[in-house]
Formats: C-alpha cells, sequence, structure tokens
C-alpha cells in the first residue's frame, strides 16, 4: 500500500465513521432489508475508495450518487468464481430489526416499485433533492425523472395495498397534496 | 388518502429502523472489499514497472523505449523464461531479475496492469513471498515452475526469503496477447473461467443496439457475464434468456473497463433450465439490446448509441457444494491460479468457534452461513483477518480470505441462530 492509498484509507475511515449512518438509511430506504443495505453501502464505499483521489470538494454525494446508482442496476459480483445471485435479492422473510409500528400498506407498495422509480422517490422525498439535483445523481435528464416520479406514484396509486374502492384514475401529481 | 406528506413520512419512519451505526464492521468490511477488488484488477493499460531493490544496492531499471524486447535475465546460472502464462493470460519478461541470498526486499511500484513473479532457488531450497497486501506465499517449486501474480493496483514491499539457499526471481508484464476463448475488438471471453466452459460468447459492433444469439443449454446452472460501456445517459440495456428478461442496466453504470477478462465479471447465475422442462442440449436464446428508459418497449434506432459496445458470455455448467446452508463454487481463481474446493466443516453459529486444520498448503478460504439475525463474522489464519457483520434473514458469505501454509484458520461467529459453513480451496495448477 502507499502513501497515496493510506491517505485514501484514512480519509475513508473518517468519513465512514462521520456519514455512514446517513447513507445507510438511504440504502435501507432503497433495498428495504438491513442486511442488503449495509452489503450495499459497503459495497459502494468501496467503490468510491478507488477514486478517492480525485474526488473534489465533499465526498458525500459523490458516495451517495455511487450508492444510488449501484442499487439501481445492481449487478452482483464479487470473489472470482462466486456465484451471485440471479437479481437484488429480496428478503427470505420478513425483516423484523425494527419494524414500524403501523402496518404501512404505503411502504409495501414501494417495495413492489422498479428499483429506479422507487430510487427517484427516495432522493426527491427523503432526501428532498430537486429535481434537477435527482437528475444528476442518477446520470440522467430532469425529464426522466420528472416522467419516473410521475410513473411511480401512479403506481402506488393503482397498488393493491393503497387502492380504495372507487378510486379515480391516473391524474396529475402534486407535491403538496394527493399522490394523484 | 395518501398524500405527498404521507410518503415523506413513511419514508422518514422507516428510516429510524436503523440503528446505532456499527461504524468498525463497516469499516473492516469495506477494507476486506478494497483488498479483494484489488486481487481482482487486470486492467490491460500499459503500466511502468515494477522491480526496485530496497537499499540501493541494485535497481533494475526499465527500459521500454523501441521495437526491442528485453531478453529474460539470467538467474543463479539458470535463464529465466521468456513467457510465462497464467489463468490463460501471456506474460513477457520486463527484462528485470534479482537475487537474494537466504532473504531480501524489494519495492513493487504502484501500476495500473498485473505483474507475475517466478523463481529459483539453488541448492533446492522452499520459497515464501510476503506480498504488499500481507499476503505470505509459500511454495515449494523452483526452476521457474511456479509463480504469483500481483494484481493491478497493488505497491509496497515483496520479501522473498528462501532458508536453505539462494533466490532469483524475474518479473514479468502481461502483453496483450488474447487468451484462449473468444475475441473480438478487444473484447475477450476466456475458454475456461475457474473450471467452467464458456458456452458462447457475443460482443457488438461499435454503435450496435442489439445482439441476439443462442446456446446449447448444459446439465446445470449456467453463469452470464454481460459487460458494456458508452450507452447514452437514458437509455437502458436489457438482457432476456428465451425471451424472459432477467436483469437491466442504465447509462451511468455501463461503465465495463475490464474488457481483456469480460469472462470474470459474471453477474447472474441461472439453473439449469431456463424454462421449466428445458432439456440439456436444447437451445436457449439469449439478447441484449437498448431502449429509451425502462418502460420502452421499442428498440431505439440504429446509430443512436454510436459508442456504444456490448458483450456477453455465457458459462456452463456450474458446479458448487452446499456450504452452511449457501453454495459456494468448487473452484475459484485468485492470484493467477485455480483452486478447488477441499475442505469443508459445518456448524452452528451462536458464539461458536470453528475451525480447520492446519495444512502444509497455501488456502483460500469462504465463508458461508443461513442464520437469523444480526451475526458478525470474524477471520483469522495468521497475520490474515477479516469478515463482517449481517444481519436480517437468510444466507450469505465471503471469501477471499487467505490461510498462509502452517497457520490455522479460524473462524468466529457471534449473534443470531443458524448454520455455518467453512470451505477451504487449494490450488490445482
Amino acid at each position: 500500500m502507499g502513501p497515496g492509498d493510506q491517505a485514501a484509507t484514512a480519509a475513508l475511515d473518517e468519513f465512514v465513521a462521520a456519514r455512514s449512518g446517513a447513507l445507510l438509511r438511504t440504502a435501507y430506504l432503497l433495498t428495504r432489508d438491513h442486511a442488503l443495505a449495509e452489503d450495499l453501502l459497503q459495497t459502494a464505499l468501496t467503490k468510491a475508495w478507488f477514486a478517492w483521489r480525485r474526488i473534489q470538494g465533499e465526498p458525500e454525494p459523490y458516495v451517495r450518487k455511487i450508492l444510488v446508482n449501484t442499487y439501481a442496476s445492481w449487478w452482483r459480483r464479487r470473489w472470482n468464481g462466486e456465484q451471485p445471485t440471479e437479481t437484488l435479492p429480496e428478503p427470505t422473510a420478513v425483516d423484523t430489526v425494527g419494524d414500524a409500528a403501523e402496518p404501512s400498506d404505503l411502504w409495501t407498495a414501494m417495495g413492489r416499485l422498479p428499483r429506479r422509480m422507487r430510487a427517484v422517490l427516495v432522493l426527491r422525498y427523503y432526501e428532498d433533492l430537486t429535481e434537477a439535483q435527482t437528475a444528476e445523481v442518477l446520470g440522467c435528464s430532469v425529464g426522466t425523472v420528472k416522467s419516473q416520479a410521475s410513473k411511480a406514484l401512479a403506481k402506488l396509486r393503482i397498488d393493491p395495498a393503497l387502492a380504495e374502492p372507487g378510486e379515480p384514475g391516473p391524474g396529475a401529481t402534486d407535491d403538496e397534496g394527493d399522490l394523484r | 388518502m395518501t398524500t405527498i406528506a404521507d410518503l415523506r413520512r413513511v419514508l422518514d419512519q422507516h428510516a429510524d429502523e436503523v440503528g446505532v451505526p456499527q461504524t468498525v464492521a463497516r469499516t473492516a468490511g469495506v477494507h476486506q472489499r478494497v483488498a479483494a477488488v484489488r486481487r481482482r484488477r487486470r486492467a490491460v493499460a500499459v503500466g511502468t514497472l515494477a522491480l526496485v531493490v530496497l537499499g540501493g544496492a541494485a535497481v533494475a531499471v526499465v527500459p521500454r523505449l523501441g521495437p526491442a524486447q528485453p531478453a529474460a535475465p539470467t538467474l543463479l546460472g539458470r535463464k529465466a523464461p521468456t513467457t510465462m502464462h497464467a489463468l490463460g493470460f501471456t506474460y513477457r519478461t520486463d527484462g528485470h531479475g534479482e537475487t537474494f541470498a537466504g532473504s531480501g526486499s524489494f519495492h513493487l511500484s504502484e501500476s495500473d496492469q498485473p505483474r507475475l513473479f517466478t523463481w529459483t532457488t539453488s541448492p533446492r531450497s522452499s520459497v515464501v513471498l510476503g506480498l504488499p497486501d500481507n499476503t505470505r506465499w509459500h511454495s515449494r517449486e523452483s526452476r521457474f515452475r511456479d509463480y504469483v501474480v500481483v494484481p493491478a493496483g497493488e505497491s509496497g514491499t515483496v520479501q522473498v526469503s528462501a532458508p536453505n539457499g539462494r533466490v532469483g526471481i524475474a518479473s514479468y508484464d502481461l502483453t496483450g496477447a488474447p487468451p484462449p476463448g473468444y475475441t473480438k475488438a478487444g473484447l475477450t471471453y476466456r475458454s475456461d473461467v475457474a473450471g467452467t466452459a464458456l458456452l458462447r460468447a457475443m460482443v457488438s459492433d461499435r454503435g450496435q443496439v442489439d445482439l441476439r444469439g443462442s446456446f446449447s443449454v448444459p446439465d446445470g446452472a449456467v453463469a452470464v457475464a454481460p459487460v458494456c460501456s458508452g450507452l447514452p445517459a437514458d437509455d437502458v440495456i436489457h438482457l432476456a434468456f428465451d425471451g424472459s428478461e432477467r436483469t437491466e442496466v442504465s447509462g451511468s453504470q455501463c461503465d465495463s473497463s475490464d474488457f481483456a477478462d469480460a469472462g470474470s465479471h459474471v453477474t447472474s447465475t441461472f439453473s439449469a433450465a431456463l424454462r421449466p422442462g428445458t432439456e440439456p442440449g436444447t437451445a436457449a436464446t439469449m439478447r441484449m439490446w437498448v431502449t429509451h428508459g425502462d418502460d420502452d418497449t421499442q428498440v431505439v434506432a440504429a446509430g443512436s448509441a454510436p459508442d456504444l459496445r456490448m458483450g456477453l458470455g455465457v458459462y456452463g455448467s456450474l458446479r458448487s457444494e452446499r456450504v452452511g446452508g449457501d453454495d459456494l463454487p468448487d473452484r475459484v481463481e485468485y492470484l493467477g491460479h485455480t483452486w478447488a474446493l477441499r475442505t469443508i466443516a459445518n456448524g452452528s453459529t451462536g458464539g461458536v468457534h470453528p475451525s480447520l486444520p492446519v495444512s502444509k498448503v497455501d488456502r483460500v478460504i469462504g465463508i458461508a452461513w443461513t442464520n437469523h439475525g444480526r451475526i458478525r463474522v470474524s477471520f483469522h489464519a495468521g497475520t490474515a483477518s477479516g469478515g463482517g457483520e449481517f444481519s436480517g434473514v437468510g444466507s450469505g458469505s465471503i471469501g477471499d480470505l487467505w490461510a498462509a501454509a502452517g497457520t490455522t484458520p479460524t473462524v468466529t461467529l457471534t449473534g443470531g441462530t443458524g448454520r455455518y459453513g467453512i470451505a477451504a480451496y487449494e490450488r490445482i495448477d
């Protein structure tokens, strides 16, 4: 390990101690599983280590970008010869660690969203990023963010966990109002 | 009625379920992964080399100017080979070598390509190499019959010792010669990766947006290795077998750089039958194609992704062993060699301290478990260590753990309830 590697390692260790808790929350909202969230976060931090010397300014936005994009298309691979999973695995059983007090239908419905749509909702409504910032993180256009958010909310609206009898059809979304 | 405010509240509420950060375990886990990635790297860009003896006694210089190729050095009266082969790749002498009486060390400078080292002794002696990542490599071979590949990105001090004599060590650079397999425009799928045969590979022409092929279904599971680069930001690559879509990748993640060994990028494994009732020997289709966004069903127009390159390889049949309730492969590749699963120890988790017996040879270790609750896995073998902390329900595994000859691999599993297994791999090449 060269001097540059040692500096990167020390900087990453400091970053993990200070900020990895916040990133783990984002990872958990994306994966909805504690073990997968930890796996995703460590995968993202590992990728960040190799680019640490190239990061300009605060590393957290950069690491968050890696984390979200790794989640959005997680081609898992570990040691050469290991057999990764067919797709990002869903929990094999209900992870009861810290289950919410309420039987959240909305949380259940979010679990059925495609990964990129779920990522857009987490970035927009948990991280409170603007559409432009969300597009920057996901590496896509603002128009794509808008359409993904719109489709995600539309899917939530008609999800069996949330659909109410007599619900009207799809309509416009409103950040301050209904999912409709 | 569900509102955006409800959505924000649910996200905040569930984010709070995340407990106190386990930063120590997380940091250790990241360090282990970094070390594992560095071992795997086989970048193809030409780097600088290599062998600078510490202490100023001698310096290996690297004149790679002009078309003349350096000649292999003669060490302890024996001429080193001009080329060496590891996992199908060809390495060529960089002209450098050094001899040590009993023991010595040299500095390995950082490079973006792997380096191969081979040695001879006089008189015959065992050899121990201490690599920059603290791996201690043992060999009983001499006369340049054995080697070790140090992955790209590794740098630091390499210690060399031959307890019963003198040792001469020579260094080699990776060449651009493709290994046996399928190569097109610099993208290579090896014919064999970790003992698993290449069933079919296809590589796009630059800008091609729809890639189709087929392969003969084997009697067992298959692994797929897709790579890509140059996908426009908002486009998506879809991957399907026998008409059933399996995975996709978006533009920002389409950044594969290791085209020289695309076959090592296995990302998914499928059971033997892609469709129920599929018989071994029948043809299965495979397809990669590009659309604008996730939901678009239309392939983008030809020429709309001029920089796109795609490759897809299918390997099979995969062979694995059930270890600790999880599947571990029966072959792995590590430091330029192939290793086979030789020993398995199974047990139950919960404060147990299982171990494998000491061995006279170096081993690669994998640990697998099936667990309920948070589990912490710690591994030690001599000066080598690894591990991590995992939660949730289900199975998992970690690999890339090193147990040098003469050390006892010990695993500590705390927390949770379930099964564990330790697998030891030994060299077969």
